[in-house]
C-alpha cells in the first residue's frame, strides 16, 4: 500500500514541484540583504533553504495527503482494495508510510539543490571574509578582534559547532594585582561597583539586645585606597535586612524619612571603623540609626556597599561586633559573604581601566581532548552590555585562560553586545582538560551583564554534511506528521474538506505555544472552532434516516455537552495541552547558525514523530472504519 | 486490482491536476511577463498624472539640467527628474507586489508586525531583509523608507557596542534611503532623511570623528558636504514640485542645507587647525621636513576653509532673502541674518590670518587660533 501511494505520487509528477522550490530558495535568500553577509549569509541560506523545505512538505501534507484516498474511493478503487485481506488499519498506515516516503525523496532532491546552492555561496563568502580581513585589520582595536572574520576565510563559514557548557561560574572577585599580599579568609569587595559584604546575624542576640535598650553594631575592615590617592573617609552603605532580600540601594522608599530606616550612609574612617547605632522597628526613624526589620521578617543580614571607586575592602571572620547599651558585646563569629550586583539573572561586572578591578572566573572541569575536533575552539561569550560610558568610548575586555598546570594566556578583545562574542583558543596552548576563563572589562564606568549560561565553549561539531541532513531529517518528520494529519483527515471527508482539516490542523499545533500565551482570546476562538467541529461532526455522525427535527436535537445536544465539557476542564487543558508542537520537530535557527543537532535530540523528535503519526493512524483507522466502504 | 491498474476516472483526476498546474504556470509567466509594461507604461505614467505632472519632455530635460544629470537620477542614468526607475532587477518585486493582489496588505502588515517585535526584542538579524521586503511591497510611501530608516540608523545602530558596527548600520541606513530615493525621486522627506543621516548621525553624533573619517573613507567627501547636497537637492523637488516635508516648516527646512556648510566650514576649520598644531609638534620635536610639509597642509586647508566660510555666509545671505518677502518670523529672518554674519566674519578673519601667516612666524600667530566646535 505504501509503495502504491508512493508510485501514485510519483505518476502525479509531483517532482516538478522540486524545481521551483530549489529556485525559490536561490531567489528568496538572494533577495533578502544581510547586514553583515561574511557571518549571516550562509545561516541564512541554510535557513532559507530548510524553510522551503518545510513548505513543501507542508504543501504535501495539506494537498496531496488529503488527496489520495478520496480519490481512490470516488473512483470506487478503493472498494477493489477493502475487498482483498488487507485491514483498514494497514490501508491508512500504507498511506501514511507512502506519503513518508514521497515526502523524503521530494525533500532529498530539494536538499540536493540547497546544499549545492549553499556550498556554492560558503565559497564566495570564504573570498568575501578573506576581502573583508584586508580591509578592516587596521581598524581593528586588537588582534583577537579579528579572530572570527579569519577563522571564515581560512577555514570558510561551513563550520558546524556544538557547545561545552561552563561547570561553574561566574564568580566574581576582586583583581587587586600581584604585588599585594594575599590575606587568607579575607573578602574583598571593591568600591563603586555594587559588591556588597554580608554578614549573617543568625544567632546573634541583637532583637534581644535592641529591645532592651538598643545596640550598636561595630564594623572593622581593611580598606585599601585608591592607588596614588591620598587615605580619606570612604563613603559606605550599611543595611540590616531579612536573609534573601535583595538591596535596591536606589529604592526612593529607603529615603523617605518617615519610613522606618533599615540602613544609614555613612563614612568609614580610613582605620576601616564605624560605629552604627541600632534601633526597634517601631522607634521613630532618626538619620544614621538603622531601625530593624520586624520581628516576622526572620532571621537578618548586614550588607555593606562601598562608594568609592578603586577602593578595596577586605573583611574577615571577627569584624562585625554588637555592643549593647551595659557594655556587653557579641563578636559574629561567621566571615563575611561577599557578593556581586545582579540585575534579574545577570551579573554585573563593573569595569575599570586599572587595578584594582572586578573579574569574573568561569571553570570548564575536564574538557575531554577527543571531543575538540580538528576545528577551531573559542570561548563564546553573551554579553549584554550597559553603556555607561560614553559611546566615543571604544570599551575593551580581558580574557585569561589557565590550564591545569597553571600556564596563563591572556588576551585583549573588544566585546560586542548584539551578538555573540568569540575568542579563539590556541590549539598549542590548550588541547582539552580543565580550563580556568577569567573575564575582566577594562572600560572605566562601564558595565558588562553576564549571563551564567552565555558562557560556553564552541567546539567543532563535525561535517556540515552530516548537521544539515539531520536538519532535513527532522523536516521529513515534521511532514510525515503532517501527512498522517492529512490521511486521517481524509479517511471520513473529501477532498476539500480534508485540506481544510489538515489546514486547520498544521495551524493550530504551529501556533500552539503562541496561543497559549493569550488564554482568553485562544479559549473563545476554540470554543468556538470546538462548538462548530462538533455541530459538523454531529450532522456527520448522525443517521440518515432520522427526521431533521431529531437530527438537530442530537447535534445540540452534543454541541451543549462538549461545550460544557470544554468549560469544565479548561480548554487550554482539553484541546491546546495534548496537542503536540509539532513545529518543534523543525529545526530552529540555531541549527541554521551551525549548532550541531545531537543525536538525543533527533531520537526525541524521531519518537515525537512516530508517537504523533500512530495516534492519527489509530484515529484515521476509527473513523475509516465508520465509512460504509470499510465496513 | 491494484490501484496503479486505476480506471478512467483515476485517469481523468490526473489530467484535471496536469491541467490546474498548467494554468498555474501560465498565469505566473503572463504575470511576471506583463508587470514591468504594466507598471512602466500604465502604473506610473498614472500615478504621476494624479500628482499633477504634466511638463513636457523637453521642460523637464531643463529642470534636470538643475540637478545635474548624475546627481539628479540617482544611480541610474535617468534624463527625467520626478520619474521613479524601474529596472530589470525590480521586477520579482513587482511581480510579487502583484501576484498577492489584495493579500498584499495583510502580508505587509505582518511584515511591519513581525518586524517590530524583532527590534522590540533587539533581534537584529533578519531587520534588514523585513525592511527591504516592506519596502519592495510598499515602495510608493516615502514614509515606509523614512521610517526604517530612522530605525535602522537611531535606534538600531545605538544597540551595537562597537563603532564599526554602528557606522554599518547607519550605512545600512543611507543606502537603504537611497533605494527609496530611486523608487520616490519627488519625496523631499527621504531627500532631507538622507540629509540628516549625514549631516546630524554622522557628522554631529557623539561618536562623530570616527564616523566623518569612515564616511570619507567610504564617499571621499565629508558627510556635511554630502548631506548639504541632499538638503539641496530637497529644497530645488519641493520648489518644483510643491512637495514639501512633514516634519519641518519650509524656511527650517530650506535652512538646513546653509547649517550643512556652516558646520562643513568649522570642519574644515578643526582640521586646519589640528595640522598647523602637528606642525609645530614636529618643529619642536625637530622634525623640520615634517613640519615644513605639514606647514604646506595647512595652508592648503586653510584656503578651504575660507572658500567654505564664504560660501556658507553666501547660502545664509540668499536664505535670507529668499524669505524676506514672506509671511516668516521676525526672529527667524534675524537667525539667518547673523548666521550670514558670523559665517563672514569667520572667513575675513580667516583671510587675514593667511595674509599674516609664514613659516617662521606660525608659532607667535597659532597662539591666536581658536580651535571651533561643531555645535
Amino acid at each position: 500500500m505504501a509503495l502504491i501511494t508512493f508510485r501514485q505520487g510519483i505518476r502525479m509528477r509531483l517532482w516538478v514541484l522540486v524545481l521551483p522550490a530549489v529556485a525559490l530558495l536561490v531567489l528568496g535568500d538572494l533577495s533578502a540583504p544581510r547586514f553583515d553577509p561574511v557571518f549571516e549569509a550562509v545561516p541564512a541560506a541554510i535557513g532559507t533553504s530548510l524553510l522551503v523545505m518545510a513548505v513543501l512538505a507542508a504543501i504535501l501534507g495539506i494537498f496531496f495527503a488529503t488527496y489520495s484516498l478520496p480519490a481512490e474511493l470516488e473512483s470506487k478503487v478503493a472498494f477493489s482494495v477493502v475487498t482483498k485481506p488487507v485491514s483498514a488499519a494497514e490501508i491508512v498506515a500504507g498511506k501514511v508510510l507512502g506519503m513518508s516516503l514521497l515526502v523524503l525523496a521530494m525533500l532529498a532532491l530539494v536538499a540536493i539543490g540547497g546544499y549545492a546552492y549553499i556550498v556554492v555561496r560558503a565559497s564566495t563568502i570564504q573570498s568575501l571574509a578573506a576581502e573583508r580581513l584586508g580591509e578592516v585589520t587596521h581598524r581593528a582595536a586588537f588582534p583577537a578582534d579579528l579572530n572570527a572574520i579569519e577563522a571564515i576565510a581560512r577555514r570558510g563559514p561551513l563550520q558546524p559547532y556544538r557547545y561545552f557548557t561552563v561547570s561553574s561560574g561566574p564568580d566574581i572577585f576582586v583583581d587587586r594585582g600581584p604585588d599585594k599580599a594575599a590575606a587568607p579568609g579575607t573578602q574583598w569587595i571593591l568600591g563603586e561597583t555594587g559588591m556588597r559584604l554580608v554578614w549573617s546575624l543568625e544567632g546573634s542576640p541583637v532583637r534581644q539586645w535592641v529591645s532592651a535598650g538598643g545596640a550598636r553594631l561595630r564594623l572593622r575592615v581593611v580598606v585599601e585606597p585608591p592607588p596614588d590617592a591620598p587615605a580619606s573617609p570612604t563613603p559606605v552603605f550599611v543595611a540590616v535586612l531579612p536573609r534573601g532580600t535583595e538591596l535596591h540601594m536606589n529604592d526612593p522608599s529607603m529615603e523617605d524619612p518617615r519610613s522606618p530606616m533599615g540602613h544609614v550612609r555613612c563614612d568609614l574612617a580610613p582605620s576601616g571603623e564605624a560605629w552604627i547605632p541600632l534601633a526597634p522597628p517601631d522607634a521613630p526613624p532618626t538619620q544614621g540609626v538603622i531601625n530593624l526589620p520586624p520581628e516576622a521578617a526572620g532571621d537578618l543580614d548586614i550588607a555593606l556597599v562601598a562608594f568609592k571607586a578603586g577602593c578595596v575592602l577586605g573583611a574577615k571572620a571577627g569584624s562585625a561586633t554588637l555592643v549593647n547599651a551595659s557594655g556587653q558585646s557579641y563578636v559574629i563569629p561567621m566571615a563575611p559573604v561577599a557578593g556581586s550586583a545582579k540585575d534579574r539573572r545577570r551579573v554585573m561586572l563593573a569595569g575599570r581601566s586599572t587595578l584594582p578591578r572586578q573579574v569574573a572566573e568561569f571553570r570548564f572541569d575536564d574538557v575531554p581532548a577527543g571531543d575538540l575536533g580538528e576545528g577551531d575552539t573559542g570561548l563564546e561569550i553573551g554579553f549584554s552590555l550597559d553603556a555607561w560610558a560614553p559611546p566615543s568610548v571604544q570599551a575593551a575586555a580581558e580574557i585569561t585562560f589557565t590550564r591545569s598546570d597553571g600556564r596563563q594566556q591572556s588576551l585583549l578583545f573588544s566585546p560586542e553586545a548584539r551578538r555573540s562574542t568569540v575568542v579563539y583558543l590556541d590549539r598549542d596552548f590548550w588541547h582539552g582538560g580543565p580550563l580556568d576563563v577569567r573575564l575582566a572589562c577594562l572600560t572605566s564606568d562601564d558595565h558588562m551583564g553576564l549571563l551564567p549560561e552565555s558562557v560556553r565553549l564552541r567546539m567543532d561539531g563535525g561535517p556540515f554534511l552530516l548537521n544539515y541532513a539531520k536538519s532535513v531529517l527532522r523536516v521529513w518528520l515534521f511532514g510525515t506528521v503532517l501527512a498522517a494529519a492529512g490521511v486521517a483527515a481524509s479517511t471520513r471527508v473529501s477532498w476539500f474538506v480534508g485540506i481544510l482539516v489538515a489546514a486547520f490542523f498544521l495551524l493550530l499545533a504551529a501556533g500552539r505555544d503562541w496561543l497559549m500565551q493569550f488564554p482568553s482570546f485562544a479559549e473563545t476562538l476554540f470554543l468556538l472552532l470546538t462548538v462548530f467541529l462538533v455541530i459538523a461532526m454531529g450532522y456527520f455522525l448522525t443517521r440518515k434516516r432520522l427526521r431533521w427535527g431529531q437530527r438537530l436535537i442530537r447535534v445540540a445536544g452534543v454541541a451543549v455537552l462538549c461545550f460544557l465539557l470544554s468549560w469544565l476542564f479548561a480548554l487550554r487543558l482539553t484541546v491546546l495541552h495534548p496537542l503536540p508542537e509539532i513545529t518543534w520537530l523543525l529545526p530552529g535557527d540555531t541549527a541554521s547558525a551551525g549548532q550541531v543537532i545531537s543525536f538525543g535530540e533527533m531520537g526525541l523528535a524521531f519518537a515525537l514523530a512516530v508517537v504523533c503519526s500512530t495516534v492519527l493512524v489509530v484515529f484515521g483507522t476509527w473513523l475509516f472504519k465508520g465509512r460504509e466502504v470499510a465496513a | 486490482m491494484s490501484l496503479h491498474h486505476a480506471g478512467p476516472d483515476a485517469t481523468h483526476s490526473r489530467s484535471e491536476w496536469r491541467t490546474v498546474l498548467l494554468y498555474i504556470v501560465g498565469l505566473a509567466i503572463l504575470v511576471s511577463a506583463g508587470v514591468y509594461p504594466l507598471r512602466r507604461y500604465v502604473v506610473e505614467p498614472r500615478r504621476e498624472a494624479l500628482m499633477g505632472h504634466h511638463e513636457d519632455p523637453a521642460r523637464r530635460l531643463s529642470e534636470a539640467s538643475q540637478f545635474g544629470f548624475d546627481t539628479a537620477a540617482g544611480s541610474s542614468v535617468r534624463l527625467v527628474p520626478g520619474a521613479p526607475t524601474l529596472e530589470l532587477e525590480d521586477l520579482p518585486g513587482e511581480a510579487l507586489t502583484l501576484i498577492l493582489g489584495g493579500f498584499r496588505g495583510p502580508y505587509v502588515v505582518w511584515l511591519w508586525m513581525s518586524a517590530e517585535e524583532q527590534k522590540q526584542h533587539k533581534i537584529h538579524l533578519d531587520l534588514l531583509s523585513w525592511y527591504t521586503k516592506i519596502a519592495t511591497l510598499q515602495s510608493d510611501y516615502p514614509q515606509v523608507w523614512v521610517f526604517n530608516a530612522w530605525n535602522l540608523g537611531w535606534n538600531v545602530s545605538v544597540q551595537w557596542q562597537s563603532q564599526e558596527q554602528k557606522y554599518q548600520w547607519i550605512r545600512r541606513a543611507a543606502d537603504y534611503l537611497k533605494e527609496g530615493y530611486r523608487k520616490n525621486p519627488h519625496s523631499t522627506e527621504i531627500m532631507e532623511e538622507l540629509g540628516r543621516i549625514y549631516s546630524e548621525k554622522l557628522g554631529r553624533a557623539q561618536e562623530a570623528p570616527y564616523y566623518r573619517q569612515r564616511a570619507k573613507e567610504d564617499e571621499g567627501r565629508s558627510p556635511f558636504l554630502i548631506a548639504y547636497e541632499w538638503y539641496d537637492r530637497s529644497r530645488k523637488a519641493s520648489a518644483l514640485y510643491g512637495t514639501s516635508s512633514h516634519s519641518l516648516s519650509r524656511p527650517v527646512a530650506y535652512s538646513m542645507a546653509c547649517h550643512c556648510l556652516t558646520y562643513y566650514a568649522t570642519e574644515l576649520t578643526q582640521q586646519m587647525y589640528d595640522t598647523f598644531r602637528a606642525s609645530l609638534d614636529s618643529r619642536k620635536a625637530g622634525r623640520e621636513a615634517d613640519a615644513r610639509r605639514e606647514f604646506q597642509e595647512g595652508l592648503r586647508q586653510l584656503e578651504q576653509a575660507i572658500g567654505a566660510w564664504d560660501w556658507a555666509s553666501r547660502e545664509w545671505n540668499v536664505q535670507a532673502s529668499r524669505f524676506e518677502n514672506e509671511r516668516i518670523p521676525a526672529d527667524l529672518l534675524e537667525v539667518y541674518r547673523r548666521f550670514h554674519h558670523e559665517a563672514g566674519e569667520e572667513g575675513k578673519g580667516l583671510q587675514t590670518f593667511r595674509a599674516q601667516l609664514t613659516y617662521e612666524n606660525l608659532p607667535e600667530r597659532f597662539t591666536q587660533l581658536k580651535r571651533p566646535e561643531i555645535q
